[in-house]
């Protein structure tokens, strides 16, 4: 009896011990690492595949209003074209859990994915005419719209680059800060930007 | 007795348990309290604080750390990060900022500035050390011209070893560009070169010259400090005659061995922001500059001069600059030939370092040195407007309207101080993006100032004022324009941002800004930008910024009753410009 108490108290104090040690163990120097926030409710089936969208996330206190692209992950069928469904998650923005950690959907009120395009490294994705016409935002705010589309399309395996239309023609500008004739390709230093302040 | 003993024996799994207890703590706190880094330049312990941060298997240097006995500066400039080094080495890096101090990739300012970084997880250090970037041997006949370069002095201790016969170059407080390297030669009786990273640390590199018999060697003159320069050689067997023979080859002189060779190349951007093209040589050297027209392109003749270097890469956003070649043009004359992306004008002059040629170059456009207002060419380009539309405000004024109402303000305020104002619309007019720089180049204006009202994903989160750059060269134009307006009209300071996607200010060849004064999705600045006199005041700070850059005094401006009226005027009424003096104006401009 005495000595399971000794065994049990023992242990107590390894364990106790252990969880102290490996919370001092995180080193002080790494910020939190931002936690991918999972769709809700998404059933891990094999039927469905995983993607990776980009949201715009607001930095922390102390930075006032700064945005940076943060990816999060979604289950979509796994029949589902994975260029379609990433860009009508996009559409579809945060979930209220992810609103409430800053997530802040990118795409303009009312813009519909109207289809996409696929011609080897180069996506075509073509909007409802609200991306341009409900944009509001200055030049900063553009590069999060533009790129959010851009860096989710560029997460798919052998997507080099975006090309965006506005049904169906091609557009010069989302915004009229930045151009959006070309294919553009990712942009990963606006997500790293991230991570200062964080 | 026994009730004794049953107490003595209770407490010992607590006394156990204790120890067990402390010992798990201690030695937890032990592993846990990593040590912060350790910083060394060469051998040398640099001090850092605060220390560095590991990211992504990416270390992080705070913008506060010295390079100690090394030319290198370190500077912030808006959310960037400036490394320069000696020469034109400069790198500008993405920095993130971690409890309020800026911290810079250290991987990619050393590469940058020729310099090399080791970060050795298991002793927890980071070495620093100048980078020996090539070994580059050369067989002339039976001798070879050994060239060791870096960006930075190397010095270096040489032994003659007889058995194998080896010539051993020992450079200290340097790292080698990788762990280690083999040459093979196999010719003059020199077998290969061989170089290994002796140690970080201390800090030594060791290159091996390995022979069939003993090598004799000269350290050749007349050659930058930042390259060690050998000539040597084996003699063919092992008589004293062979090596008269060998001795006599290698102090024979005007041969092709002590002939003027072009080292190295680099493109850079004076402060000025004129692009500049640095040629390195081993000697005092002769060059001619010629232009050629059509494609427009500058040549330099290197009189009695080989080319051992490598055509540079240009540097993103040089400007004037396409690209670089470089060729033997006869037997004797090296050529580097710059190819130009449009006319400028060149001045050719010696560098700080010996045997350095340094190429200016400036825009013929900015050939008139405009000092002051008058005759100041400024292009006003009020953001959006027409079919593209702006950002809408919280209060639903049309951002294209009030971008538009300061840059009249501000056209009136030039014009009165006697600078040549023009806009890209003067109306609600549409006006594509690239239009907009195009006009600004054809026109030859100096400077290239775009006005816009801010907004982002939420509402009331942010307010102040934001100013964008691209170029190298508009930075100073950025920051004179962004502290006026944040000073003068109290706003939140949201820093000078460089953004290379923006077409405006990537376009133009001038200097040019991008303004974000205020955000029309805060409540209060949203007010404000509705009000004519802090417009006013804003078009105000503007000019003033102007007149700073140019270095003019502000009381050519126009008097303070004159602006007092101005502020009052409502949006609609401010429309200064006739629709027929604009469409003169432009004539007038086109037809210069």
């Amino acid at each position: 009896m005495r000595r399971v108490a000794c065994l049990a108290i023992l242990l107590l104090a390894l364990v106790g011990g252990l969880i102290l040690w490996s919370r001092a163990q995180r080193p002080p120097s790494e910020p939190p690492a931002p936690t991918p926030p999972r769709a809700q409710n998404a059933p891990e089936s094999p039927a469905s595949q995983r993607i990776t969208i980009y949201l715009a996330r607001e930095l922390p206190r102390g930075t006032q209003g700064e945005f940076v692209l943060s990816p999060v992950e979604r289950e979509v069928a796994a029949t589902a074209a994975p260029t379609m469904a990433s860009l009508e998650a996009l559409a579809a923005g945060p979930t209220p859990a992810e609103e409430s950690e800053g997530f802040r959907a990118t795409l303009p009120e009312g813009t519909r994915v109207l289809g996409v395009e696929r011609e080897g490294g180069v996506v075509t994705a073509n909007f409802s005419r609200e991306l341009r016409d409900n944009f509001n935002g200055g030049a900063d705010w553009e590069e999060i719209v533009l790129y959010s589309i851009v860096n989710t399309l560029t997460e798919l395996e052998g997507v080099d680059s975006v090309r965006l239309t506005v049904e169906g023609a091609p557009i010069e500008s989302i915004g009229g800060h930045l151009s959006a004739e070309e294919p553009l390709r990712r942009n990963s230093e606006i997500v790293v930007r991230g991570k200062r302040g964080e | 007795m026994s009730k004794g003993g049953a107490v003595t024996t209770a407490r010992c799994p607590f006394r156990y348990a204790l120890l067990v207890w402390c010992l798990v703590l201690h030695t937890g706190s032990l592993l846990a309290a990593p040590k912060a880094p350790e910083v060394y330049i060469g051998s040398k312990v640099a001090p850092c604080a605060p220390s560095p941060i590991l990211q992504d298997g990416e270390v992080y240097l705070p913008v506060t750390f010295r390079y100690a006995g090394l030319p290198v500066t370190v500077f912030a400039e808006g959310e960037t990060v400036v490394v320069r080094g000696p020469g034109q080495l400069e790198g500008c890096l993405p920095a993130l900022q971690h409890q309020g101090t800026l911290y810079y990739p250290v991987n990619r300012a050393c590469a940058a500035l020729r310099l090399s970084a080791r970060w050795d997880e298991k002793a927890n250090r980071l070495s620093i050390a100048p980078r020996v970037d090539a070994i580059r041997p050369e067989m002339f006949d039976r001798l070879m011209t050994l060239r060791i370069l870096a960006g930075y002095p190397l010095t270096a201790r040489l032994e003659l070893e007889r058995n194998p016969g080896q010539l051993i170059i020992e450079i200290a407080e340097a790292h080698l560009f990788n762990d280690s390297t083999l040459i093979p030669v196999n010719q003059g009786g020199i077998t290969r070169i061989r170089a290994t990273q002796v140690s970080y640390q201390p800090c030594l590199v060791r290159i091996t010259v390995e022979a069939e018999a003993m090598p004799q060697y000269r350290a050749l003159s007349a050659r930058a400090t930042t390259e060690i320069c050998l000539r040597l050689g084996v003699p063919e067997n092992n008589t004293p005659e062979a090596y008269t023979v060998l001795d006599r080859l290698l102090d024979a002189p005007g041969s092709e061995l002590t002939g003027l060779a072009v080292t190295g190349i680099d493109v850079g951007t004076s402060e000025e922001g004129n692009p500049l093209v640095v040629v390195r040589t081993n000697g005092p050297a002769q060059a001619k500059v010629l232009r050629l027209g059509s494609p427009p392109r500058v040549a330099l003749d290197i009189e009695n001069a080989t080319i051992q270097a490598q055509a540079p890469a240009v540097p993103p956003h040089t400007p004037l600059v396409q690209r670089v070649r470089l060729g033997q043009f006869t037997e004797k004359v090296a050529r580097v030939v710059v190819d130009l992306v449009e006319e400028a004008e060149c001045v050719l002059t010696q560098g700080h370092e010996p045997g350095t040629l340094v190429l200016t170059l400036r825009s013929a456009l900015s050939r008139v040195q405009v000092t002051g207002l008058k005759g100041l060419k400024v292009m006003v380009d009020p953001g959006h407007g027409g079919s593209l539309s702006g950002t809408t405000g919280l209060s639903g004024r049309r951002e294209q309207d009030i971008n538009l109402d300061i840059a009249k303000r501000l056209y009136r305020l030039l014009e009165a101080a006697g600078a040549k104002p023009t806009m890209t619309r003067y109306g609600d007019d549409t006006v594509g993006l690239r239009a907009r720089p195009a006009m600004a180049n054809s026109q030859g204006v100096h400077i290239f100032i775009s006005i816009h009202c801010n907004a982002n994903g939420r509402p009331n989160s942010a307010r102040g004022i934001e100013t964008y750059y691209c170029h190298q060269h508009s930075y100073r134009l950025a920051r004179t324009l962004h502290y006026r307006l944040v000073k003068e009209l109290g706003a939140p300071d949201r820093q000078v941002r460089r953004r290379p996607g923006l077409v405006v200010t990537r376009e133009t060849k001038m200097p040019s800004v991008l303004l974000e004064i205020g955000y029309m999705n805060h409540r209060e600045e949203d007010r404000l930008l509705g009000t004519p006199e802090y417009r006013q005041r804003a078009a105000r700070a503007i000019f003033n910024g102007i007149a700073e850059y140019v270095g003019a005094s502000t009381t050519a401006a126009p008097v303070a009753a004159e602006e007092a009226a101005l502020a009052v005027e409502e949006l609609e009424d401010a429309v200064v410009i006739e629709e027929g003096e604009a469409a003169a104006t432009v004539e007038e401009q086109e037809g210069q």
